[in-house]
Protein backbone atom coordinates (compact mmCIF):
# COMPACT_ATOMS: atom_id res chain seq x y z
CA UNK A 1 0.00 0.00 0.00
CA UNK A 2 3.37 2.25 0.98
CA UNK A 3 5.06 1.28 -2.31
CA UNK A 4 3.57 4.41 -4.63
CA UNK A 5 2.82 7.77 -3.96
CA UNK A 6 -0.44 9.54 -2.89
CA UNK A 7 -1.02 12.27 -4.82
CA UNK A 8 -3.25 14.72 -2.39
CA UNK A 9 -6.42 15.86 -4.52
CA UNK A 10 -7.87 17.62 -1.42
CA UNK A 11 -8.10 21.84 -1.46
CA UNK A 12 -6.72 22.89 1.71
CA UNK A 13 -9.03 24.35 4.45
CA UNK A 14 -8.17 27.98 5.49
CA UNK A 15 -9.71 31.29 6.54
CA UNK A 16 -10.81 32.95 3.86
CA UNK A 17 -11.54 30.22 0.82
CA UNK A 18 -14.08 30.56 -1.68
CA UNK A 19 -17.14 29.03 -0.66
CA UNK A 20 -20.32 28.87 -2.33
CA UNK A 21 -22.22 32.01 -2.46
CA UNK A 22 -24.44 32.58 0.77
CA UNK A 23 -22.89 30.01 2.56
CA UNK A 24 -21.17 29.99 5.92
CA UNK A 25 -17.04 31.27 5.78
CA UNK A 26 -14.72 28.95 7.53
CA UNK A 27 -13.22 30.04 10.37
CA UNK A 28 -10.08 28.59 11.96
CA UNK A 29 -9.62 30.01 15.52
CA UNK A 30 -6.40 29.24 17.70
CA UNK A 31 -8.50 29.18 20.73
CA UNK A 32 -5.88 28.31 23.03
CA UNK A 33 -2.22 29.70 21.85
CA UNK A 34 1.39 29.03 22.89
CA UNK A 35 1.81 32.48 20.97
CA UNK A 36 -0.04 33.66 23.54
CA UNK A 37 1.02 32.26 26.47
CA UNK A 38 -0.77 28.92 26.59
CA UNK A 39 0.76 25.56 26.93
CA UNK A 40 -0.64 23.79 23.68
CA UNK A 41 -2.02 24.85 20.61
CA UNK A 42 -5.86 24.13 20.03
CA UNK A 43 -8.19 24.83 17.77
CA UNK A 44 -12.07 25.40 16.70
CA UNK A 45 -13.24 25.28 13.46
CA UNK A 46 -16.81 26.20 12.34
CA UNK A 47 -17.67 25.81 8.39
CA UNK A 48 -20.44 24.40 6.02
CA UNK A 49 -20.17 20.69 5.81
CA UNK A 50 -19.99 21.63 1.70
CA UNK A 51 -16.87 23.50 2.09
CA UNK A 52 -14.02 22.87 -0.12
CA UNK A 53 -13.53 19.18 -1.21
CA UNK A 54 -16.54 17.41 0.56
CA UNK A 55 -19.23 14.67 0.21
CA UNK A 56 -22.93 15.08 -0.67
CA UNK A 57 -25.28 12.23 0.57
CA UNK A 58 -28.42 11.26 -0.84
CA UNK A 59 -30.34 13.09 2.09
CA UNK A 60 -28.60 16.62 1.07
CA UNK A 61 -31.53 16.85 -1.45
CA UNK A 62 -33.49 13.81 -0.57
CA UNK A 63 -35.88 14.28 2.53
CA UNK A 64 -35.62 10.43 3.09
CA UNK A 65 -32.45 9.80 1.60
CA UNK A 66 -28.70 8.27 3.45
CA UNK A 67 -26.71 10.07 5.80
CA UNK A 68 -23.18 10.50 5.43
CA UNK A 69 -22.39 8.51 8.07
CA UNK A 70 -24.53 5.80 6.21
CA UNK A 71 -21.31 6.01 2.91
CA UNK A 72 -20.65 2.31 2.74
CA UNK A 73 -16.70 2.14 2.23
CA UNK A 74 -17.12 0.15 -1.25
CA UNK A 75 -18.38 3.66 -2.48
CA UNK A 76 -15.33 5.46 -1.75
CA UNK A 77 -12.33 3.17 -1.41
CA UNK A 78 -10.94 1.29 -4.93
CA UNK A 79 -10.11 1.25 -8.07
CA UNK A 80 -11.56 5.15 -9.80
CA UNK A 81 -11.24 6.45 -12.99
CA UNK A 82 -10.11 10.21 -14.18
CA UNK A 83 -12.01 11.20 -17.44
CA UNK A 84 -10.86 14.34 -19.01
CA UNK A 85 -13.65 16.52 -20.00
CA UNK A 86 -12.34 18.71 -22.93
CA UNK A 87 -15.62 20.82 -22.87
CA UNK A 88 -15.56 23.65 -22.05
CA UNK A 89 -18.83 24.74 -20.29
CA UNK A 90 -20.75 21.40 -19.25
CA UNK A 91 -20.22 17.69 -18.98
CA UNK A 92 -22.69 16.61 -21.38
CA UNK A 93 -23.75 13.12 -22.91
CA UNK A 94 -21.96 13.03 -25.97
CA UNK A 95 -18.77 13.47 -24.01
CA UNK A 96 -19.77 10.99 -21.81
CA UNK A 97 -20.50 7.88 -24.43
CA UNK A 98 -16.39 7.51 -25.64
CA UNK A 99 -15.78 5.95 -22.16
CA UNK A 100 -17.68 2.70 -22.02
CA UNK A 101 -18.41 3.69 -18.31
CA UNK A 102 -19.79 0.46 -16.43
CA UNK A 103 -22.15 -0.20 -13.52
CA UNK A 104 -20.36 0.46 -10.00
CA UNK A 105 -17.69 2.44 -11.31
CA UNK A 106 -15.97 5.46 -9.29
CA UNK A 107 -15.63 8.27 -11.93
CA UNK A 108 -13.75 11.47 -11.13
CA UNK A 109 -14.17 14.36 -13.79
CA UNK A 110 -11.01 16.52 -14.76
CA UNK A 111 -12.26 19.81 -16.44
CA UNK A 112 -11.06 23.05 -16.99
CA UNK A 113 -12.00 23.80 -13.42
CA UNK A 114 -8.60 22.10 -12.56
CA UNK A 115 -7.03 24.20 -12.38
CA UNK A 116 -8.90 27.14 -13.66
CA UNK A 117 -11.92 27.78 -10.96
CA UNK A 118 -9.23 27.14 -8.42
CA UNK A 119 -6.89 29.96 -8.96
CA UNK A 120 -9.92 32.34 -9.09
CA UNK A 121 -10.14 33.90 -5.47
CA UNK A 122 -13.60 34.71 -5.86
CA UNK A 123 -16.70 32.05 -6.80
CA UNK A 124 -16.02 31.26 -10.52
CA UNK A 125 -19.75 30.69 -11.31
CA UNK A 126 -18.82 29.77 -14.96
CA UNK A 127 -17.19 26.56 -13.97
CA UNK A 128 -17.79 23.05 -15.83
CA UNK A 129 -21.28 21.04 -14.70
CA UNK A 130 -23.16 18.43 -15.08
CA UNK A 131 -25.65 18.66 -17.39
CA UNK A 132 -29.26 17.13 -16.72
CA UNK A 133 -28.58 14.61 -19.61
CA UNK A 134 -25.29 13.44 -18.47
CA UNK A 135 -26.85 12.76 -15.10
CA UNK A 136 -29.28 10.75 -16.23
CA UNK A 137 -26.77 8.38 -18.22
CA UNK A 138 -24.72 8.03 -14.74
CA UNK A 139 -27.43 7.19 -12.66
CA UNK A 140 -28.92 5.02 -15.84
CA UNK A 141 -25.49 3.16 -15.74
CA UNK A 142 -25.45 3.14 -11.77
CA UNK A 143 -21.81 4.12 -11.04
CA UNK A 144 -21.51 3.62 -7.18
CA UNK A 145 -19.59 7.31 -6.77
CA UNK A 146 -18.77 10.80 -9.46
CA UNK A 147 -16.66 13.38 -8.51
CA UNK A 148 -16.23 16.64 -10.17
CA UNK A 149 -13.19 19.23 -9.73
CA UNK A 150 -15.34 22.32 -8.16
CA UNK A 151 -17.51 23.02 -5.76
CA UNK A 152 -20.89 21.64 -7.26
CA UNK A 153 -22.43 19.21 -10.07
CA UNK A 154 -24.96 21.21 -10.93
CA UNK A 155 -24.51 25.32 -11.87
CA UNK A 156 -26.63 28.19 -10.97
CA UNK A 157 -25.90 29.40 -14.41
CA UNK A 158 -27.24 25.89 -16.15
CA UNK A 159 -29.78 27.34 -19.05
CA UNK A 160 -31.74 24.40 -18.48
CA UNK A 161 -31.83 25.41 -14.71
CA UNK A 162 -30.21 21.90 -13.21
CA UNK A 163 -28.99 23.14 -10.11
CA UNK A 164 -31.62 21.08 -8.22
CA UNK A 165 -32.45 18.45 -10.66
CA UNK A 166 -28.50 17.58 -11.43
CA UNK A 167 -28.30 16.42 -7.68
CA UNK A 168 -31.43 14.85 -7.18
CA UNK A 169 -30.99 12.94 -10.38
CA UNK A 170 -27.66 11.61 -8.53
CA UNK A 171 -28.28 11.37 -5.09
CA UNK A 172 -31.22 10.08 -6.26
CA UNK A 173 -29.93 6.67 -7.74
CA UNK A 174 -28.01 6.68 -4.84
CA UNK A 175 -24.35 7.83 -6.45
CA UNK A 176 -22.33 9.06 -3.88
CA UNK A 177 -21.25 12.85 -4.66
CA UNK A 178 -17.18 14.01 -4.23
CA UNK A 179 -17.22 18.22 -5.14
CA UNK A 180 -14.60 20.33 -4.98
CA UNK A 181 -11.74 17.98 -5.79
CA UNK A 182 -8.10 19.72 -7.13
CA UNK A 183 -7.28 17.61 -10.09
CA UNK A 184 -4.81 19.71 -11.59
CA UNK A 185 -1.78 17.55 -10.67
CA UNK A 186 -4.00 14.16 -12.12
CA UNK A 187 -3.49 12.66 -15.25
CA UNK A 188 -6.23 10.89 -16.69
CA UNK A 189 -6.07 6.88 -16.12
CA UNK A 190 -6.92 4.36 -13.43
CA UNK A 191 -5.92 5.16 -9.61
CA UNK A 192 -7.13 3.84 -6.08
CA UNK A 193 -8.82 5.86 -4.39
CA UNK A 194 -9.60 6.61 -0.74
CA UNK A 195 -11.90 9.42 0.22
CA UNK A 196 -12.82 9.48 3.85
CA UNK A 197 -15.67 11.78 5.08
CA UNK A 198 -16.22 12.68 9.06
CA UNK A 199 -18.49 10.46 10.37
CA UNK A 200 -21.57 13.07 11.28
CA UNK A 201 -24.29 11.53 12.50
CA UNK A 202 -27.75 12.35 10.34
CA UNK A 203 -26.04 14.95 7.99
CA UNK A 204 -25.80 15.15 4.53
CA UNK A 205 -22.36 15.90 4.02
CA UNK A 206 -19.13 16.51 4.97
CA UNK A 207 -15.45 17.73 4.75
CA UNK A 208 -13.19 15.06 3.40
CA UNK A 209 -9.56 13.87 2.85
CA UNK A 210 -9.44 12.80 -0.88
CA UNK A 211 -5.83 10.75 -2.16
CA UNK A 212 -4.84 8.84 -5.60
CA UNK A 213 -2.72 6.31 -6.30
CA UNK A 214 -1.74 5.64 -9.96
CA UNK A 215 -2.65 1.88 -10.84
CA UNK B 1 -6.91 -1.76 -1.12
CA UNK B 2 -6.07 -2.51 -4.47
CA UNK B 3 -7.95 -3.84 -7.27
CA UNK B 4 -5.90 -7.17 -7.33
CA UNK B 5 -6.82 -7.57 -3.76
CA UNK B 6 -10.72 -7.24 -4.45
CA UNK B 7 -11.56 -6.33 -0.86
CA UNK B 8 -14.58 -6.30 -0.46
CA UNK B 9 -16.97 -3.85 1.60
CA UNK B 10 -17.54 -5.71 4.53
CA UNK B 11 -13.45 -5.80 5.34
CA UNK B 12 -13.41 -2.52 6.74
CA UNK B 13 -13.73 -1.71 10.28
CA UNK B 14 -15.06 1.39 11.22
CA UNK B 15 -12.88 2.13 14.55
CA UNK B 16 -14.20 6.25 14.72
CA UNK B 17 -16.55 7.65 17.07
CA UNK B 18 -19.74 9.00 15.60
CA UNK B 19 -19.68 12.92 15.62
CA UNK B 20 -22.68 14.04 16.99
CA UNK B 21 -23.99 16.70 19.51
CA UNK B 22 -23.96 15.53 23.84
CA UNK B 23 -21.02 13.12 22.58
CA UNK B 24 -18.34 13.15 25.58
CA UNK B 25 -15.45 15.89 25.56
CA UNK B 26 -12.97 17.51 28.31
CA UNK B 27 -14.82 20.02 30.07
CA UNK B 28 -12.72 22.82 28.82
CA UNK B 29 -13.53 21.79 24.69
CA UNK B 30 -16.10 23.74 23.17
CA UNK B 31 -19.13 21.34 22.34
CA UNK B 32 -19.49 20.11 18.94
CA UNK B 33 -22.85 21.78 17.54
CA UNK B 34 -24.28 20.36 13.92
CA UNK B 35 -26.88 22.81 12.80
CA UNK B 36 -28.96 22.34 10.07
CA UNK B 37 -28.62 25.96 8.92
CA UNK B 38 -31.04 25.18 5.90
CA UNK B 39 -33.89 22.13 6.18
CA UNK B 40 -36.11 20.39 3.67
CA UNK B 41 -38.39 19.94 7.05
CA UNK B 42 -38.38 23.75 7.19
CA UNK B 43 -39.55 24.09 3.46
CA UNK B 44 -35.90 24.58 2.09
CA UNK B 45 -35.06 22.91 -1.34
CA UNK B 46 -31.40 21.28 0.57
CA UNK B 47 -30.82 20.31 3.62
CA UNK B 48 -27.65 22.03 4.11
CA UNK B 49 -25.54 21.81 8.02
CA UNK B 50 -22.72 24.14 9.17
CA UNK B 51 -20.31 22.29 11.86
CA UNK B 52 -18.95 23.77 14.83
CA UNK B 53 -16.16 21.83 16.63
CA UNK B 54 -12.86 21.85 18.47
CA UNK B 55 -10.49 20.09 16.09
CA UNK B 56 -9.71 17.37 18.99
CA UNK B 57 -12.91 15.89 19.23
CA UNK B 58 -14.03 12.38 18.67
CA UNK B 59 -11.69 10.43 16.95
CA UNK B 60 -8.84 12.86 15.85
CA UNK B 61 -4.99 13.36 15.63
CA UNK B 62 -2.59 15.39 17.22
CA UNK B 63 0.01 16.94 15.13
CA UNK B 64 3.41 17.73 16.84
CA UNK B 65 2.44 22.10 17.14
CA UNK B 66 -0.52 20.92 19.69
CA UNK B 67 2.42 20.74 22.00
CA UNK B 68 5.72 21.86 19.93
CA UNK B 69 5.45 25.76 19.00
CA UNK B 70 7.43 25.28 15.77
CA UNK B 71 6.17 21.78 15.34
CA UNK B 72 4.85 20.41 12.12
CA UNK B 73 1.29 20.94 11.51
CA UNK B 74 -1.69 18.41 10.36
CA UNK B 75 -1.22 19.62 6.63
CA UNK B 76 1.95 18.45 6.70
CA UNK B 77 1.74 15.10 7.20
CA UNK B 78 2.73 12.54 4.89
CA UNK B 79 0.36 9.92 4.24
CA UNK B 80 3.39 7.56 5.36
CA UNK B 81 2.30 7.95 8.69
CA UNK B 82 -1.63 6.89 8.47
CA UNK B 83 -1.38 4.81 5.62
CA UNK B 84 -0.48 1.27 6.04
CA UNK B 85 0.44 -1.61 8.44
CA UNK B 86 -0.62 -1.29 12.00
CA UNK B 87 -0.77 -3.29 14.86
CA UNK B 88 -3.08 -3.70 17.58
CA UNK B 89 -1.51 -4.55 21.16
CA UNK B 90 -3.88 -5.32 23.79
CA UNK B 91 -3.00 -3.38 27.23
CA UNK B 92 -3.77 -5.45 30.16
CA UNK B 93 -2.80 -2.91 32.68
CA UNK B 94 -6.22 -1.48 33.70
CA UNK B 95 -4.34 1.92 35.12
CA UNK B 96 -1.56 2.83 32.46
CA UNK B 97 0.53 1.89 29.52
CA UNK B 98 3.56 1.33 30.93
CA UNK B 99 6.89 0.76 29.83
CA UNK B 100 7.24 -2.84 31.02
CA UNK B 101 3.97 -3.89 29.61
CA UNK B 102 5.29 -2.77 25.80
CA UNK B 103 8.63 -4.21 26.59
CA UNK B 104 7.13 -7.63 25.90
CA UNK B 105 6.13 -7.03 22.33
CA UNK B 106 8.88 -6.13 20.14
CA UNK B 107 7.89 -3.31 18.77
CA UNK B 108 9.95 -1.92 15.91
CA UNK B 109 11.16 1.28 14.18
CA UNK B 110 8.46 2.42 11.99
CA UNK B 111 5.83 0.70 13.28
CA UNK B 112 2.05 1.85 13.44
CA UNK B 113 0.97 1.16 16.80
CA UNK B 114 -2.88 1.01 18.36
CA UNK B 115 -2.92 0.16 21.85
CA UNK B 116 -6.16 -0.73 23.35
CA UNK B 117 -7.05 -0.87 26.56
CA UNK B 118 -10.22 -1.38 29.17
CA UNK B 119 -11.70 2.07 27.90
CA UNK B 120 -12.91 0.02 24.92
CA UNK B 121 -15.86 -0.21 25.08
CA UNK B 122 -15.77 1.58 28.65
CA UNK B 123 -15.05 5.15 28.03
CA UNK B 124 -17.43 5.40 25.18
CA UNK B 125 -20.52 3.76 27.01
CA UNK B 126 -20.37 5.87 29.36
CA UNK B 127 -22.63 9.01 29.33
CA UNK B 128 -20.68 11.68 30.79
CA UNK B 129 -16.52 11.99 30.22
CA UNK B 130 -14.77 9.88 33.17
CA UNK B 131 -11.27 11.23 34.04
CA UNK B 132 -10.06 7.38 35.61
CA UNK B 133 -9.07 6.47 31.32
CA UNK B 134 -6.10 3.85 30.69
CA UNK B 135 -3.34 6.33 29.86
CA UNK B 136 0.19 6.55 28.43
CA UNK B 137 3.22 6.90 31.21
CA UNK B 138 5.97 9.46 30.54
CA UNK B 139 8.28 6.33 30.72
CA UNK B 140 6.17 4.50 28.18
CA UNK B 141 6.09 7.67 25.94
CA UNK B 142 9.97 7.33 26.04
CA UNK B 143 10.20 3.56 25.39
CA UNK B 144 8.17 4.23 22.24
CA UNK B 145 10.06 7.25 21.44
CA UNK B 146 13.19 5.10 22.38
CA UNK B 147 11.67 2.62 19.66
CA UNK B 148 10.46 4.81 16.81
CA UNK B 149 7.11 4.06 16.01
CA UNK B 150 6.23 6.92 13.25
CA UNK B 151 2.20 7.00 15.19
CA UNK B 152 0.68 5.91 18.62
CA UNK B 153 -3.53 5.47 18.30
CA UNK B 154 -5.25 5.34 21.69
CA UNK B 155 -8.75 4.23 22.58
CA UNK B 156 -9.01 7.52 24.96
CA UNK B 157 -9.50 11.28 23.86
CA UNK B 158 -5.95 12.10 25.23
CA UNK B 159 -2.48 9.97 25.45
CA UNK B 160 -1.83 11.73 28.92
CA UNK B 161 -4.57 12.08 31.76
CA UNK B 162 -4.37 14.90 34.45
CA UNK B 163 -4.71 11.94 37.13
CA UNK B 164 -1.40 10.82 36.36
CA UNK B 165 0.49 11.09 40.02
CA UNK B 166 3.79 11.72 37.71
CA UNK B 167 3.93 15.44 36.80
CA UNK B 168 7.50 15.85 35.35
CA UNK B 169 8.17 17.74 32.34
CA UNK B 170 8.50 17.12 29.96
CA UNK B 171 5.15 15.09 29.66
CA UNK B 172 3.42 12.08 27.56
CA UNK B 173 2.55 14.48 24.70
CA UNK B 174 5.62 16.70 24.57
CA UNK B 175 7.55 13.29 24.72
CA UNK B 176 5.63 11.90 21.53
CA UNK B 177 5.11 14.82 19.50
CA UNK B 178 8.87 16.21 20.10
CA UNK B 179 9.76 13.02 19.01
CA UNK B 180 7.83 13.29 15.69
CA UNK B 181 5.56 10.51 16.29
CA UNK B 182 2.45 11.68 15.22
CA UNK B 183 -1.28 10.22 17.95
CA UNK B 184 -4.48 8.96 16.97
CA UNK B 185 -6.47 9.75 20.18
CA UNK B 186 -10.51 8.66 20.21
CA UNK B 187 -10.55 5.60 18.83
CA UNK B 188 -13.01 3.07 19.83
CA UNK B 189 -11.28 -0.64 19.19
CA UNK B 190 -14.00 -2.36 20.89
CA UNK B 191 -14.59 -5.86 19.35
CA UNK B 192 -10.77 -5.49 17.52
CA UNK B 193 -8.70 -8.62 18.32
CA UNK B 194 -4.88 -7.86 18.45
CA UNK B 195 -2.88 -8.26 15.46
CA UNK B 196 -1.66 -6.97 12.20
CA UNK B 197 -4.12 -4.73 10.28
CA UNK B 198 -3.99 -1.92 6.95
CA UNK B 199 -4.74 1.28 8.81
CA UNK B 200 -6.11 3.90 7.10
CA UNK B 201 -6.83 7.45 8.83
CA UNK B 202 -7.14 10.62 7.13
CA UNK B 203 -7.74 14.24 8.50
CA UNK B 204 -9.12 17.28 7.30
CA UNK B 205 -6.38 19.35 5.15
CA UNK B 206 -7.00 22.14 8.13
CA UNK B 207 -4.21 24.91 7.03
CA UNK B 208 -1.37 25.27 9.63
CA UNK B 209 -3.59 23.13 12.21
CA UNK B 210 -2.25 21.29 15.45
CA UNK B 211 -5.21 18.68 14.93
CA UNK B 212 -8.14 17.69 12.96
CA UNK B 213 -10.97 15.02 13.28
CA UNK B 214 -10.39 11.76 11.21
CA UNK B 215 -12.39 9.09 9.55
CA UNK B 216 -10.20 5.75 10.76
CA UNK B 217 -10.83 2.43 9.59
CA UNK B 218 -8.87 -0.98 9.59
CA UNK B 219 -8.69 -4.29 7.89
CA UNK B 220 -7.45 -7.79 8.65
CA UNK B 221 -4.27 -8.80 7.35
Amino acid sequence: MATKKWIDVTTPLVNGMVVWPNDVKVQIERRVSMDRGDMVNNSTISMGAHTGTHMDAPLHFIATGKSIDQVPFDAIIGPARVIEIKDKVSIKVEDLKPYDIKRGERILFKTRNSPASWQNQNFAQDFVFITKGAAQLLAHLKVALVGVDYLSVGSPIDPEKGMKDVHEILLGAEIWLIEGLNLTDVKPGNYNLICLPLKLMNTEGSPVRAVLQKI
Amino acid sequence: MSAKSGKQISDWIDISVTLKEGMIAFSAEPLLQLERRRSMARGHKANNTTIHMSVHTGTHMDSPRHFIADGKTIDQMPFDITLGQARVIEISDPVSVKAEELAQHNIKRGERILLKTRNSPKFWQADAISMDYVFITREAARFLAGAGVKLVGVDALSVGSPEDPDKSEPDTHQILLGNEIWIIEGLNLTGIDPGNYNLICLPLKLKETEGSPVRAIISKL
